[in-house]
């Protein structure tokens, strides 16, 4: 077996650390896990440096008294052993997230997944009414449940407005957005599609708010229960900074 | 035996390759920022960035985790004596997986924090059976895990109960066989290797030395982890899940493979479960079962930490077990294929 110096894997761990950092200062760890995750991320970057620098300070310590027994070398030696190539493999995390930071999940898995649809049957087929008002701002997993499973159709005849980014699908057009529960791993598409043409020219991946009406019945089980929406209008809008759904 | 010959000629090794992974690290570093922009070029393929996001999305969730786990190890190794563990642990192997695998409720992590744990105890005496039943129950039956199947599954309730019935039962049995059929030396002498002595006052210094170690051993067999699960979740077609939706029986095998290629953290995993509503609730429970005792994340930790002869034989016998103990207990909680 290969062994792999000490100091590289403590610098490795320190770099893993630090973009764990990074991403929570900064506020992209929201295209990877769910907001409640965050401050063990931020735990785990500060323990994993803390361990390697302390590491690397004994080493100096230990390399500048020029007391390394024969017991302490022994140590070393162990700490050799232990360390096989695959912790190099470290870099690779550390690449992606410092050079390439990869984006959230969009329109590609939405059409990777197909037929999944993340709508659970609801018991209780009763939901709270919508609050009143004109164009109501309604979450899209929550209105595509009610639009499958409201016996109350609390969305009948109502303006509401949706933000999700747009997915071009099998020539149809359609609104979306991810639900995660954990990490992006496991993320669910939820989709409506749009009818009426206003949001005809936005490409892939663009975000938008969409006001407009359900078409009652539109979300049956042969669809995969996707909604259509009758499309009042549509803003182009920046992509939020957590975009999935929880 | 090669281990002794690698032990033996070990001192020598360092020194020729002092320079030589240090040099790498630099040279991977120095590169990779003088190409980043053809490297961003090259992964604007939508597939490959949903890849990459997936892959680094994962690494991200599981780090708190190992850490966790780490800490645990650590700990264990610098304030556990062995022989208090010898003497908490009933004499019996029969009696001692079963209080392993109750014993695993106690750590509310994921299978990532439970690999480094195991280790650390096998290593400290525990019997090797014993440590794979808290491995296997571990991520399965903690409180955080059998809460979030609550959440996920509030139209069924009886799946908490199937879910800890049937991952208890997995340990278990895995434990059981392992105490009667496993061999020492099918786990790799390095997980086993007894730490230097602690000498007074450094205990502190086992603990962060122990932890530093485990981090460092399992981070990159975690990376391999990621790395394929994310090829895998951006490979596997879509279609399957068609296919089961039309096929009753076949779920179960399909969903079982699943569960281990998409490598979805135990802590989340019933959320996907949930997600796949169209299918009765047994197979659902395999995936369950299946996800956290082997995935290929978990192959990959287990190859790094206990060796390549303890996983090929750990891993299709806890496979099979686990389908087998959740196709039961699904059988008689749920009464019937439903």
């Amino acid at each position: 077996m290969s062994a792999v110096r000490r100091e590289t894997a403590n610098i490795l761990l320190v770099l893993v650390g630090g973009a764990l950092l990074k991403i929570t200062m900064n506020g992209t760890y929201l295209r990877y896990v769910k907001p409640t995750a965050k401050p063990w991320v931020l735990v785990a970057g500060v323990v994993m440096i803390v361990l390697a620098v302390g590491s690397i300070a004994g080493d100096i310590r230990a390399g500048r008294a020029g007391r390394r027994t024969q017991d302490h070398e022994q140590d070393h030696d162990h700490g050799h052993q232990h360390g096989s190539r695959s912790v190099l493999l470290l870099v690779l995390p550390v690449l992606a997230i410092f050079l390439i930071a990869p984006p959230a999940l969009g329109a590609d898995s939405v059409t990777r997944a197909d037929s999944r649809s993340a709508v659970a049957p609801v018991e209780q087929a009763s939901f709270p009414p919508l609050p009143a008002g004109r164009a109501v701002p309604i979450g899209l997993s929550d209105f595509i449940t009610r639009s499958v499973w409201d016996s109350t159709n609390s969305l009948t005849d109502r303006t509401v407005r949706l933000t999700g980014f747009v997915v071009h699908d099998n020539g149809a057009l359609y609104l979306a957005r991810l639900v995660i529960s954990c990490c992006a791993a496991d993320a669910t598409p939820m989709k409506v599609a749009l009818a009426g043409g206003a949001a005809g020219g936005a490409a892939d991946n663009q975000w938008l708010e969409v006001t407009g009406v359900l078409r009652p019945g539109s979300a049956t089980q042969a669809n995969g229960y996707t909604p259509t929406v009758s499309v009042v209008s549509v803003t182009e809008i920046p992509a939020p900074a957590d975009p999935y759904e929880y | 035996m090669t281990t002794v010959d690698e032990l033996a000629t070990e001192p020598a090794a360092p020194r020729r390759r002092r320079v030589t992974s240090l040099e790498v690290l630099c040279a991977v570093l120095v590169l990779a920022v003088a190409v980043q922009s053809w490297l961003g070029r090259v992964l604007d393929v939508p597939a490959l960035r949903t890849g990459a996001t997936v892959f680094v999305a994962i690494c991200v969730q599981a780090m708190p985790f190992l850490v966790l786990g780490v800490l645990i190890s650590g700990a264990i190794a610098a304030f556990v004596p062995a022989r208090l563990l010898r003497r908490v642990l009933p004499r019996n192997t029969t009696l001692a997986v079963g209080v392993a695998g109750l014993a695993g409720a106690a750590l509310p992590g994921c299978e990532c924090a439970s690999v480094p744990v195991a280790r650390r105890l096998m290593q400290q005496g525990v019997p090797p059976a014993v440590a794979v039943t808290f491995l296997l129950a571990a991520p399965a039956i903690n409180p955080v895990v059998l809460v979030a199947t609550a959440v996920a599954f509030p139209t069924a309730p009886r799946m908490v109960l199937a879910r800890l019935l049937a991952s208890l039962l997995t340990a278990v049995v895995m434990g059981l066989v392992w105490a009667r059929s496993g061999r020492p030396e099918w786990i790799a002498e390095r997980a086993l290797r007894a730490l230097p002595a602690v000498r007074g006052g450094s205990r502190w210094a086992v603990f962060t030395e122990t932890a530093r170690g485990d981090l460092a051993d399992a981070g990159g067999f975690l990376v391999i982890g990621g790395l394929t699960a994310a090829t895998l979740t951006v490979l596997v077609p879509a279609s399957w899940y068609g296919a089961v939706d039309r096929n009753g029986l076949l779920a179960i095998p399909v969903l079982a493979v699943l569960a281990v290629v998409l490598a979805v953290c135990s802590e989340a995993d019933a959320f996907v479960a949930a997600s796949l509503s169209a299918l009765p609730l047994l197979p659902r429970l395999v995936f369950l079962v299946v996800g956290p005792a082997v995935d290929v994340k978990l192959i990959a930790l287990h190859v790094g930490t206990f060796g390549r002869a303890f996983a090929v034989r750990f891993v299709p016998a806890a496979f099979v077990i686990a389908v087998g103990c959740a196709v039961l207990v699904g059988l008689c909680v749920f009464g019937g294929y439903r």
